[in-house]
């Protein structure tokens, strides 16, 4: 009777602490929710909605206008993006194929695009994920006149970026997009000034701009080849934890003789691919690393193969990925 | 030197080595070339921060450490020994001496004349001529070559500010630190070739981030994206 008068303040407090302690871990919980919420929405207004507007690009020294017009629906995206200074360069994606227009070069290249029909959500359950980056809330704010709620990604190793995501109340629509560096630094940011939505987008937005007759064409007539991912005689050795193949493809593409091996990676937020290509006559292409604003890409020469691995993910997580490639038969 | 230990030694420079870094210290105590690693690493993040000193004297801490190893004999004149446990006392405050020494040597030779951006070459011939000339210094180039062709040194040259962006270097250290700095992105955007393979390697995996991972941005403003100077 006399030890039980004594634990039960003891056994009071613990019981509160421990209430506290899951009552924050709930609210954690709820607010990664949320984030992921926002997220899934606006991954999906992104793909599916009718809209125009324009952003800024900014990465280093390089900041660039642009300017985006977007149709969604049942029919499969067409998306057409120009830029607004410098050369009008500009890319048209649709449901069959990629143009890429670079006015400075007088080049046209035409890619056959893959299917459109996984569209990519984010896993279901939390944990997965969340092993290897955190997803908060972080307030109102706004951009380009409209208010938006804003989300972040943070990564809990070195090995890949995080993000920042101003997302649309109204629209869902992703406003502003900061890809951000292991100190939290903000690598390269896209801030749109300007957005509407449209019922409908007219074809003649789509289509590109006059393109003369001194420009060369490389036409890539190459079927693409979903191969199992097992089958490969190629392996990653090293990548960073949670990530997995998931896609395995063969392609021909205008600079290649033979089919080049395509690997797709992913943890699910960041997307690492792996080329490996056979050289013959042809010279090896940017060997060691080198970067598109936060794409890094790293490539080294094997048995007269070229390795080269693409991602958003620091330059590091590309070149060991990249140098842990081997061959088993 | 293997291409591993160049990375845990970049990346201890840089201050992102996982783990036991004793390996990495041991070595650069044991080891002369893990050493004159450590200095090309230090001058290749000094040219890219154009922050040069005026005068390169590569054999500085190679002469100091083996001035060090000699110091001893002249500093214990025989009349009576230091007891032993005060030697490293002794070598320390040599040391000591000897480093204060040459910061005040080095800001001397700095301040004397500024107005010359360019001095970087007279002051790399002087280096070559010394007499304890290693077999494979980058310095000795005067240009890009160091002692592995992996190694590119954009170091030398570019000792005025102002040089148009290059391409893209290639040296084994990882440049832009994996948090990665906005200010200067090392390796330029791999454009140049119509119809490179980086290129189409590119354009290919844009059109899976099109459909997979987390859009954090419109596929393809990378490419569309150019530098307008």
């Amino acid at each position: 009777m006399r030890r039980a008068q004594v634990n039960y303040p003891a056994r009071c407090l613990i019981l509160s602490v421990g209430l506290l302690f899951s009552a924050a871990l709930m609210a954690a919980d709820k607010d990664a929710l949320a984030a992921r919420n926002l997220i899934n929405k606006m991954t999906q207004a992104t793909r599916s909605l009718n809209y125009e507007g324009i952003f800024i690009y900014h990465y280093g020294p390089i900041m660039d206008t642009m300017r985006i017009i977007h149709k969604g629906g049942p029919n499969g995206e067409a998306e057409r993006l120009v830029s607004l200074s410098g050369s009008a360069r500009e890319v048209i994606r649709n449901h069959g194929s990629v143009t890429c227009i670079y006015p400075e070069d007088r080049v046209v290249k035409v890619e056959k695009s893959r299917s459109r029909k996984l569209v990519f959500q984010l896993p279901q359950p939390i944990q997965s994920v969340s092993n290897y980056y955190a997803f908060s809330t972080a307030g109102q704010d706004r951009v380009a006149g409209r208010e938006t709620s804003v989300v972040q990604i943070r990564p809990r190793d070195k090995y890949r970026y995080g993000y920042k995501l101003w997302i649309d109340d109204d629209t869902h629509l992703l406003l502003k997009s900061e890809l951000r560096g292991h100190n939290d630094k903000t690598l390269e940011q896209i801030i749109f000034t300007q957005l509407n939505l449209r019922d409908n987008i007219p074809d003649k937005l789509l289509k590109p701009s006059l393109v003369g007759k001194d420009y060369t064409w490389y036409k890539d007539n190459g079927e693409n080849q979903s191969l199992d991912g097992t089958k490969t005689p190629w392996k990653t050795g090293w990548m960073p934890a949670g990530f997995s193949m998931k896609e395995h493809q063969k392609r021909v593409m205008p600079t290649s003789k033979e089919p080049v091996e395509h690997l797709i990676y992913t943890d699910g937020i960041a997307l690492v691919s792996i080329f490996i290509e056979k050289l013959e006559k042809q010279k090896p292409d940017s060997i060691g690393p080198s970067s598109l604003g936060g794409v890094h890409t790293y490539a080294r020469l094997e048995d007269g193969y070229q390795i080269t691995a693409v991602g958003e993910v620091p330059p590091a997580t590309v070149q060991r990925m990249a140098k842990s490639v081997i061959y088993k038969q | 030197m293997s291409e591993d230990k160049r990375e845990a030694l970049s990346a201890f420079m840089d201050g992102e080595l996982e783990g036991d870094a004793s390996a990495i210290i041991d070595d650069l105590l044991r080891d002369d070339r893990v050493r004159r690693k450590w200095h090309h690493y230090h001058l290749i993040g000094d040219t890219l921060r154009h922050s040069l000193p005026e005068h390169l004297d590569e054999q500085l801490a190679t002469g100091i450490s083996a001035r060090l190893r000699s110091e001893p004999t002249i500093l214990n004149p025989g009349r009576r020994p230091l007891p032993p446990y005060l030697k490293p006392v002794a070598g320390l405050a040599v040391a000591a001496s000897v480093a204060a020494m040459a910061i005040i040597g080095i800001q001397h030779q700095g301040s004397s004349d500024q107005a010359t951006p360019a001095v970087a070459q007279p002051a790399l011939a002087t280096a070559a001529s010394a007499p304890i000339q290693q077999a494979s210094t980058p310095v000795r180039q005067g240009g890009a070559t160091v002692e592995e062709a992996s190694d590119q040194l954009p170091a030398l040259q570019p000792v005025q500010p102002n040089i148009p962006a290059m391409r893209s270097y290639t040296f084994p250290v990882r440049k832009v630190s994996a948090g990665g700095a906005t200010a200067a992105p090392a390796t330029a955007v791999p454009q140049d070739g119509p119809n490179s393979r980086l290129r189409n390697y590119l354009i290919n995996y844009n059109e899976y981030h099109a459909t997979a991972g987390m859009q954090g941005m419109p596929p393809y403003v990378r490419i569309v994206a150019h530098d307008n100077q």
